[in-house]
């Protein structure tokens, strides 16, 4: 008895310590092998990857001037569809998305709609935290205040990383990102009327390539069993159609570069939402 | 009787997990809600990429992050006083390319005579006419894209300077290194690394409420 006593304090010290340390490696997995600053190098180092919310480019998209279509969102009625912790967080960063761009765009009906089915992923993966009451209740108190909307859009946002990060719950972060970020691009992508490499939003869809080698970092840090490999390889996929933008010279991107990476992308997010 | 005192520490060990992690939870969490230097804070907006997190002395830090092109950033580093002189850095990593030959190929490439019309002509024994013959060179490279890092600010080259402000004039990848200097191990306290993004006036963006015509509903 004593024994099976000891074996569970053990156990769960040994989840405890693995669930506190999911943002700390071993310090020579985070020397850059080509760089000649990131060689300092202490006992103990934490490396945190981060992207900018799908918020921001929702804005550069709303400055550029694209319309609205909510033929790009994925539908409310496809929630219960999503019945595994992977396909949930997924989803979860997908239709947060969504919520985003309704809210920066101003259609606050589409808004409520998003939140609604946005916290309902959320409270199956227990991230109350970051949509919790208060925030209905702001919800409902600015439903006709766009801009209010859009701060409790971005509030949530950034509360439920923060607290996937806080909770070690690392498996499902990159996930969540991988959908926010791939329904981000998607729409971006089909708020393109026409190709020009000039276009504003052609050229913040080229500006993706930087998020997504952070995502792939994230990925990195994840252990092999839980990596998604799957997903993951479809992220190198679109990453070496990203990387042949580096050796352009005349223009940031060709048609044909552009449609690549159009393709790859609406091909990720197909199977994400299915 | 020996059942019900197993069942009593499973409950108690439970409880004491279950209260670790709470304190673990809110320990980041409290260095979330800890504002450390508010002066520095400005009208930026620190959602999007700020990082909170507990270090102890003698750790390193690192947060990898993405800076738009042409938006004003600030970037600051703000720790809890008991960690003493925490010197950090903002550095970008420069792609480099870097190319070697990696073989030289040499192809002969015959050029064969055609006549007025264009076919190819043959000789007697059926076979082909040449006409000439061109050596082609062909140079396979290798090539490997490198990151070398920049300093773009040191806070201990920079004592005047609370933070470090930066409109990137294309969209760059980012990263503050914290360095905590040793101390008693046993403590730990929060270092937060705060990336602003100056809310620009959007363009659309300035009646409340207004919804632009041509929206596809």
């Amino acid at each position: 008895m004593k024994i099976n006593y000891l074996k569970l304090l053990l156990f769960s010290s040994i989840s405890l310590a693995m669930c506190s340390c999911n943002n700390t490696t071993p310090p020579s997995e985070n020397i850059l092998e080509d760089s000649t600053e990131t060689k300092e190098v202490s006992e103990l180092q934490k490396s945190i990857v981060k992207i900018p919310s799908p918020i921001e480019l929702f804005s550069f998209i709303y400055d550029a001037n694209a319309k609205f279509n909510k033929e790009n969102l994925n539908s409310i009625d496809k929630v219960s569809k999503y019945n595994t912790k992977q396909k949930q967080a997924l989803n979860l960063g997908i239709y947060a998305s969504d919520l985003g761009y309704c809210t920066v765009f101003k259609h606050n009906k589409e808004t409520f709609s998003y939140f609604s089915v946005t916290k309902k992923m959320a409270d199956n993966l227990g991230l109350t935290e970051g949509f919790d009451k208060k925030i209905v209740n702001r919800i409902d108190q600015n439903m006709s205040n766009s801009d209010s909307l859009y701060q409790i859009s971005n509030d949530s946002y950034s509360t439920a990383i923060s607290f996937l990060e806080q909770q070690g719950q690392g498996n499902l972060l990159p996930l969540m990102i991988t959908g926010s970020w791939i329904e981000s691009v998607n729409i971006a992508i089909k708020s393109v009327d026409k190709f020009d490499a000039n276009n504003e939003i052609v050229i913040r869809i080229t500006d993706q390539a930087l998020l997504l080698e952070n995502i792939l970092e994230m990925y990195k840090s994840m252990g092999e069993d839980t990596k998604e490999a799957d997903i993951y390889n479809k992220l190198l996929n679109l990453q070496q159609s990203f990387d042949k933008l580096y050796d352009n010279t005349d223009q940031i991107i060709t048609k044909r570069q552009f449609d690549e990476i159009s393709s790859k992308v609406k091909a990720i997010r197909a199977q994400l939402i299915s | 009787m020996k059942s019900k005192i197993y069942m009593k520490k499973i409950v108690i060990t439970l409880a004491v997990i279950f209260c670790n992690l709470l304190v673990f939870i809110q320990t980041n969490a409290q260095c979330e809600k800890e504002k450390f230097c508010k002066e520095n804070l400005g009208d930026y907006d620190y959602r999007s990429q700020s990082s909170f997190a507990e270090l102890s002395p003698g750790d390193t830090s690192s947060v990898n992050f993405v800076l738009y092109g042409n938006q004003r950033y600030r970037i600051f580093v703000c720790s809890d006083p008991e960690l003493g002189d925490v010197s950090w850095k903002v550095v970008r990593p420069e792609r480099v390319t870097k190319r070697s030959i990696a073989s030289i190929k040499k192809d002969t490439a015959v050029i064969y005579q055609v006549n007025e019309t264009g076919d190819y002509i043959t000789d007697e024994s059926g076979n082909l006419v040449v006409k000439s013959k061109k050596v082609n060179v062909d140079t396979l490279w290798n090539t490997q894209r490198v990151a070398v890092d920049k300093v773009m600010f040191d806070n201990k080259k920079n004592s005047d300077k609370m933070f470090f402000e930066v409109t990137p004039k294309k969209t760059e990848r980012y990263i503050v290194r914290v360095s905590i200097p040793d101390g008693d191990p046993n403590f730990a306290g929060c270092s937060n690394v705060y990336i602003g993004k100056l809310p620009i006036e959007s363009k659309n963006f300035s009646k409340q409420g207004h919804q632009r015509t041509g929206d596809t509903h």
